[in-house]
């Protein structure tokens, strides 16, 4: 510590700093000092923020004014705003941001002791100074102040002798002196206390080095790993990095400088938090631990898929330790069952419930929570901050958040501030009337977010710092990254709340080009001098778009830093290089079992498109998680479509019937299928279809049946035999069980068997090499050779253009259908005659299917990307992209 | 080169954009030095401006800014060096720089240090910055966010309004008749409504117009005079009397058909019409009746038209009267696209349902971007958009011009702007209110530069017409001239006169608004033919990707024999186009710089960690457990995966791999090179799976990765690709789920090769605009594009006929819908003409060399010809003999035998290399005496602990100030006073209101008892040496230690040091158990105070005790410190 500044704080002056990070380094210092000077015990110094060393004195003063805090503060200003823009029957979009600005321009007239004419202003000051007077008549009400209040309360108590003075005051680190401060210091002067002003003095150096680096992660590597070359050599330096646009390049710093200077803990995944400190702290809803919180507070009522997985996933709730793998099972399961895009909490609950039983997988942890929060739901009346306060933390504790696992420092400090938060909350019950419970949410959601969150840990070698923290301290070795022209100086800021002619009277910060440009000039006077080793550094381009450097590196010559080699573990777990294994791999075990494998049709047809992807589907199970869509899902369409047609056909038997049915019997008998086929679907769901959605998919499938019954009619007499039979098949070593839609009995007395599709089906896909259509090729195996008439897809869609009959039948003009020419084309190309050879095609195309499949084979070899890999859900697993990218990309040279 | 010195031909309009007392709309065409220019004018404004804040010069892209504002600077840069250049251009930009300098000297401006003062920006940046100044007046408030995914919101906004079919509210009637119209599908209605929002600026506006007015009359009246207009056109051109002879054959063909009962014919109007004509069916009819469904005139006349095989004389003449006239007309094509045209006319009716429909939209839409302004609200994030929305409302609102000058930092007198052609409406309606009074002569002035034959963003909103417009009748009061440049300083001779004479014949000759159909304007080179120019055509039978990329291949050695320095670009419309030609590249060893070409979400290696996050997201995801099981840096075989997992397909992944009973069973089943692999993965994952949540996703799944030695399994580059998918990963945080994630991974293209250098690039021809190459090579001229996908809504905005609407037609009739249908054609059209632009843009690239690759169909029964809406259809016509001269026809090669996709993995005894070891540093911990937390403990979030602690907090403060004071000064009484302070104070450090008198009543208890009692006066008392909170700093068992003593004192020589504990005994517990627990839990901390204060007072006995004022208790601890 330079000794004139111990000299003060050894003999009790008062020395008061520009911020809190300089106290503590300057504190630091003293102790350290004294100590290295043999003493072991010590009176503290008088080390002080300006604004810490207010409040302080703020509690002295004979009748100390009633302060609010940050949270109440801004709540008042949000609710003023909130009005006026009501009043004016406006929009405002950022309410909660827009007091925060305005609050700030209250403070720094309030600095500056300035005013303004609102004749003289643009419309949005005036609006501002309506908030403002409303604020003052408010707060003269409720005898409310603000701290920015306070500098002048204190400089008028110091004059009037009411508080007791220090000896002498030294103002550390200031690179202005704001002008609140310096009525303060007058005062100081005018009761004889000595103000005097220090600043480290510059160390005596040669010309700081200046490095051009291509891009900011560059830079940032340089950087660190000149960092990692200096603490390899002096494990006792203290090294500083300063970054004008901290923000920005904040993350890129945490990243590179775990990377380099602590390889091994980058690669755990843990922090370097002994090595570097970045003085800019994260939000504290960035904590997943607090995240969570927020979340668990804001699920109510409704639940979106997306709000259950996560609610099923998160390891913050109670019961996770023994039901994490319950519920990833339960979820799978909700999403493939129900296909709800949105559930209610109390139908999930039950849902909940009924699966654990018939699945074996209770989850009663999990059960807890939802019915915690089904009660939580019943209890919305409205409620002052605080109860809401009180009554968050206990649901919270009910839902068992944090959970179970023990929580590390990170954690345990995150949840600290966010009770901080709750009882920020707790205290707008001063400001607030009684809140909804979401309006209570949202608040406590923008105290959180609004907590800067920087997680306590030992004093670190490595600093990083923004521009204004910066002041006062003194380094080994110092890097000033980002000196782009437009980070020193930088963009002015004015705040639009105050007239810029005003803001230059009173040289208000940021106010415009040439303000910053002083700062600029002085902040790199103090820095370029702060070290005997200070390097420049500043990026060529940040994302494609080009820089230059700033105007105070032109007269430097570029330069390259000494820096460690690197450290980075992805560079030297890269670098190892291996030679890769290449092996072929294309067989899975044989079937084992005999009887029928579950999977039906699918597996063929599977097996067809590509057989990687039936072994992964049938064999490994591999499946990707279904994804709810709103609404009724073209699945469910389909399905309802089916099940109409199903019941209708149960009910009227065969053609003559419906020749016979009027009008009227007709539609009711649809309108009969139609409702039982919705009321089954939602008794599959277990819970009923919204009310207008219900009603228009019902008026839908009316309008599709009584069109597709015109289709219908044109047929010649034929009588439905059976829907939805079962049957079992024997394709090659595979045995499968399946159903038919529907078997139609001819007028010959030959059987059509029939597949409802609500898609656009291709036929000429049964006649191919590989048949990736196999269903109705498979239920046609599945009857008597001689009785099959024909093998039709229904097409049974919306527009009457698009529906009607496909396929193949001794009689083709029998059934009104599109599209047969290809079929004929075919049968041309194979040198077929008849349905009979086809059938011959088929026993022996689905038996080879079906033999590669039990057999295990299982190569990727896909009938085409288009087909068959687009919508596949397996290319993560079948590596088909390695295919591509080997052809797409060569090697590693 | 001699030439150098010349002044191009266009010298004059040059030095004209230079006068800065005029507004000028420069129509600026490739290759004619426009940024030169742009930087002369703002180097004129400058020399005489007040300060550099009155110019602002905006361009399309940051980079354009960036690099304006640079070469602005070097100008500058140069003018400080009294030596005046050669070149005459540069002498011209030097001469006007030194006036600059000067003029920043006599005004102390120091723009060389603080170039920020230069205003060169983007039209958003712009915005975003009006917005910034103006927070009430643009109804933003402080400036929200820009969202990076808008569609997220929009599709938010989608959800909740459709949410409103069930919940009820505005529009629930409406959501009904859209979603039946859509034959009930949910999720495409929603989609739709995400397109609109997308394009909200462009609709809303006549929406709102629409609800205020009887919209139907309105609408139909536009869409009736636009028939009218279009019917007049077409008998005018016809001619009356060759119009009547048709109708009278038309009835004659009528009434064949009707006795064949074929009324669904477009001639059925002219049944019974009573001669009455001109209506637009009436037209229609003919047009078929004239027309081939191609589209040229009928040859033959048959029964199906109305001309039966019947030789009775009326028929006979019929038929030769019709076919007669038909003759006439085949001669004369401006009938025959009158006939075409008439095929695509709007009705000029709504029909019934359709009118119900579009009601239903100019309900709905407008209360769609009602709840985006919620979504908007919500979460702090907006479009550009809304940014220029916000914007425009600003300057719109701002009662006066004197407002805005307020907010900005200088009165804004000169406005210049870059790649005008590409303005959309709405920042042409900034621009309008931007300078709304300014008029000509006043010293304030307009200049705006493009070129509208390479407006090419029309896909961003770009709209020509506004070019067109505004060269036409200037901007609102202001009146601007236009000037157009003509020469070419980029292309040589020969290539000009190629782009010339092939592309004057196709653009329309005529200007027009509504297609944005601008008339060629032909360049003259500057330069002479550099060596080695070359124009060479491709053309190729069939499309055959392979043959064509390896056609590019060769041009591209060629081109590198010929002119072994020069630049050469590949340009294609879209990325896909590169696919085959990307492999041939690398194939014959030629590097090379693409940006945006290769997408990410089509590499193993970023599947690879696509698969990690989500296994360790969803412990279900079955999927990506397996998938990270053979991943390369595992491996596992199918054989031992079916193993693992193929007799249970319930359990999770994870379960099978670490439960006890199972994987004992589970471990002797798979194979031992499995279970090697197994387990070098297993412990990893295990921690992964404890730390989530715990850090942030990106260093979970990055740390993860690297613990996996992913980076072993992957090529260099690949490593590029990861550092972005991690670099994406850092903002989703919050709330992931798998489809985002996709959709965000899926815009992330491959970095470029940082190895090749900018010799050979590859690019769309829309990122190659403003660039130049010495070759240009254009292959997949003959591809064509996807269609547009059907709207909601479409509409036109015509100059003469207000706004045409018409709704999406139905999905669950087949209705045809004409007036969709119609301006759907509009469209087309419009699609066309900027797909000949696109050309335009590509060909004038190029300096030296220009070929063009492309195929052509070819099929038995038509002639051959390009893919309608390709880039070779559009030149067909001039381009058609070139093409078809040098067509290459090839055989098909048969497809190589498949071999099995092989599985690369690490070697089973892998071992990932030893990182270095962590850093020796010093550090000097320092503790506080007073430290007792921690985090093993379980937190909990109640507040009745955090009630406790704030109590105690009062207490001590309150003591403090009380023993300061003096006690004596405090009676109980005054002590009592201090409710309404306490009261606050607990308040404000958020004690809940219900628990404040609770609270305050317990703090003045304490306080009372303190002062009362005869223990706390003896305490509080002023004794010699009394202190209360003492800060003492210390070195106690070698550890830097901090404390602060509540209170010590000196009494019959006995140095007190007194902790204050707001605690008390718990219910049943009796005070002195309660007293010699506590003591007990503090003694350690005592023992500090008393070593630190021992060394102060070093001659004096050091006694410690806790004093508890909430019980009056008292317990000395009785160690002792010498
Ligand atoms: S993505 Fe293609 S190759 Fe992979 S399993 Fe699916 S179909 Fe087969």
């Amino acid at each position: 510590m330079q000794s004139e500044l111990y000299a003060a704080a050894r003999s009790g002056h008062l020395i008061l700093t520009a911020n809190d990070r300089l106290t503590r380094y300057l504190a630091r210092e003293y102790d350290l000092a004294q100590q290295a000077s043999g003493l072991s015990c010590w009176l503290r110094p008088q080390i002080f923020s300006f604004s810490g060393w207010l409040f302080r004195l703020h509690q002295q003063l004979p009748e100390p004014p009633h302060l609010l805090n940050k949270a109440q503060l801004q709540q008042v200003w949000e609710q003023i705003i909130e009005e006026d823009v009501q009043r004016n029957g406006n929009i405002l979009l950022q309410v909660p941001q827009t007091a925060i600005r305005a609050r700030q321009a209250h403070t720094l007239l309030l600095a500056s002791a300035a005013e303004f004419d609102p004749s003289l202003s643009a419309e949005d000051q005036r609006a501002f100074l309506r908030w403002r007077k409303t604020w003052r008549q408010q707060a003269a009400r409720h005898d409310w102040h603000d701290p920015a209040e306070l500098p002048d309360r204190i400089a008028s108590a110091i004059a009037d002798g009411t508080l007791h003075l220090p000896e002498q005051v030294v103002l550390a680190g200031f690179d202005e002196i704001p002008p609140d401060l310096e009525r303060v210091c007058r005062s100081l002067t005018s009761r004889g206390v000595p103000v005097s002003r220090w600043q480290p003095t510059a160390v005596d150096l040669s010309q700081p080095t200046r490095v051009d680096a291509n891009d900011p992660e560059q830079e940032v590597t340089l950087c660190a790993r000149w960092v990692r070359q200096i603490l390899l050599q002096d494990p006792a330096a203290r090294i500083g990095i300063v970054v004008p646009q901290l923000e920005a390049y904040q993350s890129l710093i945490e990243q590179i400088f775990t990377a380099q200077l602590a390889p091994q803990a980058f690669v755990a995944g843990e922090e370097a938090r002994e090595l570097f400190n970045v003085s800019l702290g994260h939000r504290l809803d960035d904590e997943g631990v607090v995240l969570a919180a927020l979340r668990l507070l804001r699920l109510h009522r409704q639940l979106d898929q997306t709000d259950l997985t996560w609610l099923l996933t998160t390891p913050y709730t109670a019961g996770v330790h023994r039901e994490s793998a319950l519920r990833a099972r339960l979820d799978r399961e909700l999403r493939r069952r129900y296909r709800q895009h949105t559930w209610s909490l109390a139908s999930l609950v039950k849902v909940v419930a009924a699966l654990g039983k018939t699945t074996q997988s209770e989850v009663p942890a999990f059960h807890k929570i939802l019915q915690n929060l089904v009660k939580e739901q019943q209890r919305s009346r409205k409620r002052l901050p605080g109860a809401w306060a009180e009554h968050f933390s206990n649901l919270l504790d009910q839902l068992g958040w944090p959970g179970e696992r023990g929580l590390n420092s990170r954690e345990y400090q995150a949840v600290g501030h966010f009770r901080q938060a709750l009882t920020e909350l707790a205290s707008l019950d001063g400001i607030r009337k009684s809140l909804e419970r979401a309006e209570a949410v949202s608040i406590l959601s923008r105290l959180v977010a609004g907590t800067d969150f920087q997680p306590e840990g030992p004093e670190a070698p490595v600093q990083v710092l923004g521009l204004l923290e910066s002041g006062g301290l003194s380094f080994d070795h110092l890097w000033v990254l980002g000196l782009h022209d437009t980070a020193l100086p930088s963009l002015p800021r004015p705040n639009p709340f105050i007239p810029l002619p005003v803001q230059r009277r009173y040289r208000m910060s940021r106010c415009d080009a040439e303000r910053e440009m002083a700062f600029a000039d002085q902040a790199a006077h103090r820095l370029f001098s702060a070290a005997p080793q200070v390097i420049l550094s500043w990026p060529h381009s940040d994302h494609g778009v080009n820089l230059r450097p700033s105007p105070y590196l032109a007269d430097i010559p570029p330069d390259q830093p000494t820096v460690a080699d690197t450290a980075a573990p992805a560079t030297l777990i890269h670098d190892k290089q291996p030679v890769m294994e290449i092996i072929v791999d294309t067989q899975g075990p044989p079937l084992a079992r005999r009887k029928p494998f579950s999977g039906g049709t699918t597996i063929i047809k599977d097996q067809a498109l590509c057989p990687f992807r039936a072994f992964a589907h049938h064999r490994l199970r591999a499946e990707a998680l279904d994804t709810p869509e709103p609404g009724i899902d073209n699945l469910s369409r389909g399905t309802l479509a089916h099940t109409v047609l199903e019941l209708f056909w149960k009910e009227v038997g065969d053609l003559q019937t419906l020749h016979a049915l009027d009008a009227t019997q007709r539609s009711a008998a649809i309108l009969r299928s139609v409702e039982a086929a919705l009321s089954r679907l939602e008794a599959a769901q277990r819970s009923n279809l919204p009310d207008r959605q219900r009603q228009l998919e019902q008026e839908r499938l009316d309008r599709v049946v009584q069109r597709w019954l015109t289709i219908e009619e044109k047929r010649q007499n034929f009588r439905v035999l059976g829907t939805e039979e079962t049957f079992q098949v024997e394709l090659g070593g595979l045995s499968i069980r399946t159903r038919i839609d529907r078997i139609d009995q001819l007028s010959d007395g030959s059987l059509a068997i029939i597949d409802y599709k609500t898609g656009r089906p291709d036929p000429t896909e049964w006649l191919t090499e590989r048949i990736t259509e196999p269903q109705l090729p498979i239920y046609a195996l599945g009857q008597p050779r001689g009785k099959i008439g024909a093998v039709m897809c229904a097409v049974v869609r919306s527009r009457s253009d698009e529906s009607g009959f496909r396929g193949l039948a001794k009689d083709p003009a029998a059934w009104p259908q599109a599209g047969s020419r290809t079929i004929t084309q075919c049968f041309e190309e194979m040198g077929w005659t008849g349905l009979e050879d086809v059938l011959d095609y088929w026993q022996q195309a689905l038996s080879n299917l079906g033999t590669a499949f039990a057999r295990g084979d299982a190569v990727v070899d896909p009938i085409g990307y288009e087909r068959a890999c687009r919508y596949c859900d397996l290319t993560s697993l079948c590596r088909i992209l390695e295919a591509a990218a080997s052809e797409g990309r060569g090697g590693d040279d | 080169m001699t030439e150098q010195r010349q002044q191009p031909a266009d010298w004059q309009e040059r030095q004209r954009a230079l006068d800065i007392s005029r507004s000028w709309i420069v129509q600026a065409p490739a290759g004619s030095g426009k940024t030169e220019l742009l930087v002369q004018r703002i180097l004129a404004l400058l020399a005489i401006a007040e300060s550099p804040e009155e110019i602002l010069a905006i361009t399309f892209t940051r980079k354009a800014a960036a690099e304006m504002k640079t070469r602005l600077l070097q100008a500058l840069e140069s003018a400080a060096n009294p030596q005046q250049p050669m070149a005459a251009h540069a002498a011209e930009t030097w001469r006007r720089a030194r006036k600059v300098l000067a003029r920043d000297r006599d005004r102390a401006w120091r723009l060389r240090q603080n170039p920020s003062r230069l205003q060169m920006m983007t039209i958003d940046s712009f915005c975003a910055l009006l917005t910034r100044r103006m927070p009430w007046l643009s109804r933003f408030g402080d400036p929200p966010k820009v969202s990076d995914e808008p569609e997220e919101l929009y599709l938010r906004a989608a959800e909740a309004l459709l949410a409103r079919l069930e919940s009820g509210g505005p529009g629930e009637n409406a959501i009904a008749v859209l979603l039946d119209h859509l034959d009930n599908r949910y999720t495409l209605l929603r989609d739709l409504l995400v397109t609109m929002l997308g394009r909200r600026d462009q609709w809303l506006r006549h929406l709102m117009a629409q609800r205020q007015r009887p919209a139907r009359e309105l609408l139909e009246s536009g869409l009736r005079l636009y028939v009218a207009s279009r019917l007049d056109h077409a008998l005018n051109v016809i001619g009356l009397a060759t119009y009547q002879r048709l109708c009278g054959v038309a009835r004659y063909a009528a009434g064949n058909l009707a006795i064949v009962q074929s009324l669904q014919q477009p001639l059925a109007v002219f049944v019974d019409d009573g001669d009455m004509t001109g209506t637009l069916a009436h037209w229609q009819g003919l047009s078929h009746l004239v027309l081939t469904g191609a589209g040229t005139v009928r040859k033959t006349l048959n029964k199906t038209l109305g001309f039966p095989a019947d030789k009775s004389d009326p028929a006979v003449a019929a038929k030769a009267e019709a076919l007669d006239i038909l003759e006439t007309l085949r001669a004369n094509p401006q009938a025959i696209e009158v006939f075409k045209a008439l095929r695509h006319l709007p009705d000029t009716v709504y029909q019934e349902n359709q009118w119900q429909v579009l009601q239903a939209l100019i309900k709905l839409l407008p209360l769609a971007e009602v709840e985006l302004q919620n979504i908007f609200c919500q979460q702090g994030a907006v479009d550009f958009i809304q940014i220029a929305g916000g914007a425009r409302a600003a300057l719109g609102t701002a009662a006066a011009p004197e407002d805005l000058l307020l907010q900005l930092d200088g009165v804004l007198r000169h406005v210049l702007v870059d790649e005008f052609q590409d303005t959309s409406y709405a920042q042409y309606d900034l621009l309008r209110c931007l300078t709304s009074g300014w008029q000509a002569g006043d010293g304030r002035s307009l200049f705006l530069v493009g070129d509208p034959m390479q407006s090419i963003y029309r896909f961003r909103e770009a709209e020509v017409g506004l070019f067109l417009r505004v060269s036409r009748r200037g901007l609102d009061d202001l009146p601007i001239d236009r000037l157009i440049l003509t020469t070419n300083f980029r292309s040589g001779e020969t290539l000009v006169a190629w782009v010339n004479q092939h592309l004057q014949d196709l653009v329309p000759a005529q200007p027009d608004e509504v297609t944005g159909a601008v008339p060629f304007a032909p360049s003259i080179a500057y330069h002479a033919d550099p060596k080695g120019v070359a124009i060479s055509l491709h053309g190729f039978r069939d499309r055959q990707d392979e043959v064509e990329a390896a056609q590019v291949v060769e041009l591209i050695r060629q081109a590198r024999e010929v002119h072994p320095s020069g630049t050469i670009a590949v340009l294609v419309r879209s990325r896909s186009h590169l696919l085959k030609i990307i492999p041939s590249l690398q194939q014959a060893g030629l590097r090379y710089q693409a940006q945006d070409i290769d997408p990410l979400t089509d590499r193993p290696a970023i599947q690879d960690i696509l698969s990690l996050v989500r296994a360790l997201h969803h412990l279900g995801d079955r999927v990506a457990w397996l998938a990270i099981l053979r991943a390369p840096w595992c491996g596992l075989t199918l054989t031992d995966l079916d193993r693992l997992c193929g007799r249970d397909g319930r359990k999770t992944i994870w379960e099978l791999l670490t439960r006890t009973d199972d994987q004992i069973e589970m471990f002797d089943r798979i194979s031992a090179d499995g279970r090697q692999r197994l387990h070098r993965i297993m412990p990893i994952l295990e921690r992964a799976l404890d730390q989530r949540g715990r850090i942030s996703l990106r260093r979970l799944i990055e740390s993860t990765w690297l613990a996996l030695s992913g980076p072993a399994c992957v090529s260099a580059a690949d490593m590029k690709d990861v550092q972005q998918v991690m670099v994406l990963l850092e903002g989703l945080d919050n709330p992931l789920d798998a489809a985002t994630l996709e959709n965000r991974v899926a815009q992330l293209f491959a970095a470029p090769d940082p190895g090749a250098g900018s010799e050979l690039q590859l690019m769309t021809i829309h990122r190659a605009k403003g660039l130049e190459f010495d070759t240009v090579i254009l292959p997949g001229l003959g591809r064509g594009v996807r269609t547009r996908e059907k709207a909601l809504l479409r509409w036109l905005e015509h100059p003469k006929y207000e706004l045409l609407l018409a709704p999406i037609p139905s999905y669950a009739d087949s209705d045809p819908d004409p007036t969709y249908a119609f301006l759907g054609h509009v469209l087309q059209e419009k699609d066309a003409l900027e797909t000949l632009r696109l050309l335009y843009v590509a060909v004038t690239r190029a300096r030296s060399r220009l070929h063009l690759l492309g195929h052509v169909r070819d099929s038995q029964d038509q002639p051959i010809k390009p893919a309608s809406g390709s880039l070779l259809a559009e030149i067909w016509p001039s381009a058609e003999a070139a093409f078809t001269a040098g067509i290459c026809s090839f055989e098909t090669s048969p497809e190589p035998e498949a071999i099995p996709l092989p599985l690369r993995r690490l070697p089973a005894g892998w071992q990932p290399p030893s990182l270095p070891a962590p850093l020796a540093v010093r550090q000097d911990e320092i503790r506080l005496a007073s430290e007792t937390a921690h985090y093993d403990v379980q937190p909990q979030a109640s507040l009745r602990t955090e009630e406790g602690r704030v109590i105690g907090t009062l207490v001590h403060g309150w003591l403090e100030r009380i023993a300061g004071a003096g006690m004596q000064d405090w009676s109980p009484e005054r002590i009592r006073a201090q409710e309404e302070a306490i009261s606050r104070q607990l308040c404000v450090q958020g004690v809940p209101r219900y628990r404040l008198a609770a609270c305050v009543r317990q703090v003045l208890e304490g306080l009372l008892t303190a002062c009362t009692s005869e223990r706390g006066q003896w305490l509080l008392t002023q004794h010699a040496d009394a202190a209360c909170e003492l800060a003492l700093n210390g070195v106690v068992d070698g550890q830097m230690v901090r404390a602060v003593v509540d209170r010590t004192f000196e009494d019959e020589g006995i140095r007190w040091v007194v902790d204050y504990k707001t605690s008390r005994p718990g219910a049943g517990e009796s005070t002195a158990d309660f007293l010699q627990q506590e003591v007990e839990r503090y003694r350690p901390q005592l023992a500090a105070y008393a070593i630190l204060v021992g060394r102060l007072y070093p001659d004096r006995m050091i006694r410690t005790a806790l004093y508890f004022p909430m019980i009056d208790g008292w317990i000395v601890s009785d160690m002792e410190v010498s």
